[in-house]
């Protein structure tokens, strides 16, 4: 993994991408995929301990399920944008998952939205938008 | 209400106080559980895999959040949030813009894989945090073969159904068992609504169906009720003699206002005419003015005879009178008995009455996989809806063979004793059509059976050979609540005139005395042979001033 700006802006510098899912079998599907496609997988079941590893680990991308226990996708988006802005760091992209509509996934304002079920391709798409080539493994 | 429901009530109210409850959304099945669910309750649905449940648990989920509850639908072991979702968006009642707001799904997955005990306090966390009024648990089957205690699943239905109910949070948890395997049952006890989904096989056909195994609190319909799955989600069809004698207790219970589900005291109903006329002037002369009201007559013939014709009188001549008139017809398709009108003077009539805004209403039913429960329930909507007082089935025996070929057939007299009374309950006057076994007789053949015991009237139409010549003759032989005319009639179908009674003069001279004469024969053979039951028989001459003509062994309790 590329680790070139340790000293600066937390993210966009790891190629980690943080996996938050309740759904495991959807979770380790997707971290399948991240690891194919040369980035670093990091996964949490729930809201919180995908805060807590977002706050530990930067993630360059982060794809969040919106339905989760102790903290919904977009509760984890919006804490992450107020540390992001406390900090005074650009917040890490995020892509927010579900099998709601997608109306009212596009008025909670990720980056991306993924509406399940997704195909294989969606998933590279994304990670090929969000994932500088630079930050994955070979 | 968990476990501990029947102490009292921990709602603070008085153990007399009304319970409340929620309706779940789902046709009928507020009926069959004694009016919704209790709020707080555990409820559990059964079935076996494809029975519903998954399906019936998110129609109510979704009934209740489209009134504006929260609801938190979690997955156990049976699928994945997202492979849930899809599947119930494909029914009509699934909300998309409900998702992720007022309906959370969620898996508990990683917390059941903990054990049983932080899978409770997950849902319990869960259910606070997005202060949940209904819980659905879906997928229920894992959870005692995770622990292999039938006392540790018992010991977490207790807690989280009894905890949720202090929040006021209705749970519903689905699982995959024989509703009626008695092993699940220790795990059971706990809840307060069981509902077994039933999905077996008959042959080749599939039958779906409902019970409230238990219903604390309530006074549920009891036994298995017809159930469907379509677009729509679940339908609850009543068996239709639970759901008549509910409503005959409950009107007997109530002092005032109409019974339940549109059944109306007799007091309320308008009488209008006292009979209804056929409009075939020599009938109506015979039946004293038409067929009582509110009655109900079987018009039995063989093929051919003219009955659906004569239906056809019977209907047009209630539209005439101003009537909402139904017809149910199995045999034939509209289309097909406008074409059969069309030759006489009536099609005309027929036609009119038959149009968009036409006061009759035809219900065509293909004589195919009929479920007489399904039937009775869009019939008696359809007869509440018109406010028809007048009913044509054609022909009753689809009915009967409808029951007959059921998982239970005992049922026929019950069944057609509890249509009789709901249709005798909204004022309907009704003719069902019922073939007899023969074509042709030599003589007029009748055997009694459950429908012509049970129904007010009876009317007989035969073709029988005489002299060469087959003659279609017509006789009342029960017609309870009143005097009638006995005699044999014959009956002519000429086109365009069409169906015409006619009078005993008019008829050839010797063809009733003749027939009469040798139903008289036949009748003594079977006196002097294998059928006792028959020296009630007393051939008459066909006379209107002689004793009533009784062919075959008609039970005229009347």
């Amino acid at each position: 993994m590329q680790d070139d700006s340790e000293s600066g802006s937390p993210v966009g510098s790891s190629g980690v991408v943080l996996i938050a899912d309740d759904d495991e079998p959807i979770a380790q599907a997707l971290a399948y995929i991240v690891e194919e496609c040369g980035g670093l997988p990091l996964v949490a079941a729930h809201g919180r301990q995908a805060l807590e590893l977002a706050l530990t680990y930067h993630p360059a991308l982060i794809i969040t399920d919106l339905m989760m226990p102790q903290m919904t996708g977009a509760e984890l988006m919006a804490a992450l944008r107020a540390d992001a802005a406390v900090g005074g760091y650009r917040p890490a992209a995020i892509v927010l998952m579900s099998a709601a509509g997608t109306q009212y996934m596009d008025s909670l304002g990720a980056d991306a939205v993924l509406p399940k079920p997704f195909d294989l391709t969606d998933v590279e798409a994304l990670i090929e938008r969000f994932l500088p080539r630079a930050q994955r493994e070979p | 209400m968990g476990a501990t429901d029947n102490s009292g009530d921990p709602r603070g109210g008085s153990p007399a106080a009304p319970e409340p409850r929620d309706l779940t959304g789902v046709p009928h099945l507020d009926r069959i559980l004694g009016g919704g669910l209790p709020r707080g309750s555990l409820v559990l649905v059964l079935g076996v895999p494809g029975s519903g449940k998954t399906t019936l648990a998110g129609q109510i989920a979704f009934t209740a959040a489209r009134a504006g509850k929260r609801v938190l639908i979690l997955t156990a072991f049976s699928e994945s949030t997202s492979k849930l979702i899809a599947h119930l968006r494909a029914f009509s009642y699934f909300e998309p813009s409900l998702i992720g707001g007022v309906v959370q799904f969620l898996s508990l997955q990683s917390s059941l894989a903990e054990g049983l005990e932080t899978a409770a306090d997950a849902i319990l966390s869960e259910a606070r945090r997005v202060k949940a009024a209904v819980v659905v648990l879906d997928g229920f089957r894992g959870l005692d073969s995770l622990t292999g205690s039938a006392r540790a699943a018992r010991q977490f239905l207790f807690t989280v159904g009894t905890t949720l109910s202090a929040l006021g949070a209705t749970l519903l948890i689905t699982a995959e068992t024989d509703p009626r395997d008695p092993t699940f049952f220790p795990e059971a006890t706990t809840a307060d609504v069981i509902l077994g989904m039933q999905y077996q096989l008959f042959g080749v056909r599939q039958h779906r169906g409902i019970e409230v195994i238990k219903a604390r609190t309530s006074a549920p319909l009891p036994g298995l009720h017809a159930m469907t799955l379509s677009a729509d989600g679940v339908s609850v069809y009543p068996q239709l003699e639970e759901r008549i004698a509910a409503d005959v207790l409950g009107s007997e219970a109530q002092t005032q206002g109409a019974a339940p589900g549109g059944a109306q005291s007799e007091s309320a109903l308008d009488p209008g005419p006292a009979r209804a006329a056929f409009g075939l002037p020599e009938l109506d002369t015979m039946l004293a003015g038409g067929i009582p009201r509110a009655t109900c007559t079987l018009l039995v013939g063989s093929l051919g005879t003219g009955k659906t014709l004569m239906s056809l009188y019977f209907a047009l001549a209630g539209v005439r009178n101003g009537e909402a008139v139904a017809y149910l017809g199995f045999r034939e398709s509209q289309r097909q008995l406008r074409l059969a009108a069309s030759a006489f003077e009536i099609g005309p009539a027929l036609e009119k009455a038959l149009r968009p805004g036409g006061s009759l209403t035809f219900l065509e039913v293909p004589p195919i996989k009929v479920n007489a429960d399904i039937l009775a329930d869009r019939l008696l909507h359809l007869l509440d809806h018109t406010g028809a007082r007048r009913l044509v089935i054609d022909s009753v025996a689809e009915l009967e063979r409808a029951i007959l070929r059921s998982p239970d057939p005992q049922r026929l007299e019950d069944y057609l004793a509890a249509l009789l009374i709901a249709l005798r309950e909204r004022g309907v006057t009704a003719l069902m059509l019922k073939e007899t076994d023969k074509a042709i007789a030599a003589t007029l053949d009748f055997s009694a059976d459950p429908l012509s015991v049970l129904a007010e009237n009876v009317i007989l139409l035969q073709q029988v050979p005489y002299a060469g010549e087959l003659h279609r003759i017509l006789a009342v032989l029960k017609l309870r609540f009143s005097g009638h005319d006995t005699t044999l009639r014959e009956f002519r179908i000429t086109s365009p005139a069409g169906l015409e009674v006619l009078e005993p003069g008019m008829s050839e001279h010797d063809v009733l005395a003749g027939i009469t004469e040798r139903q008289q024969q036949h009748a003594g053979h079977l006196q002097s042979g294998e059928e006792p039951r028959h020296s009630r028989n007393r051939p008459a001459q066909p006379k209107p001033s002689q004793p009533p003509l009784r062919p075959g062994s008609t039970d005229d309790a009347g």
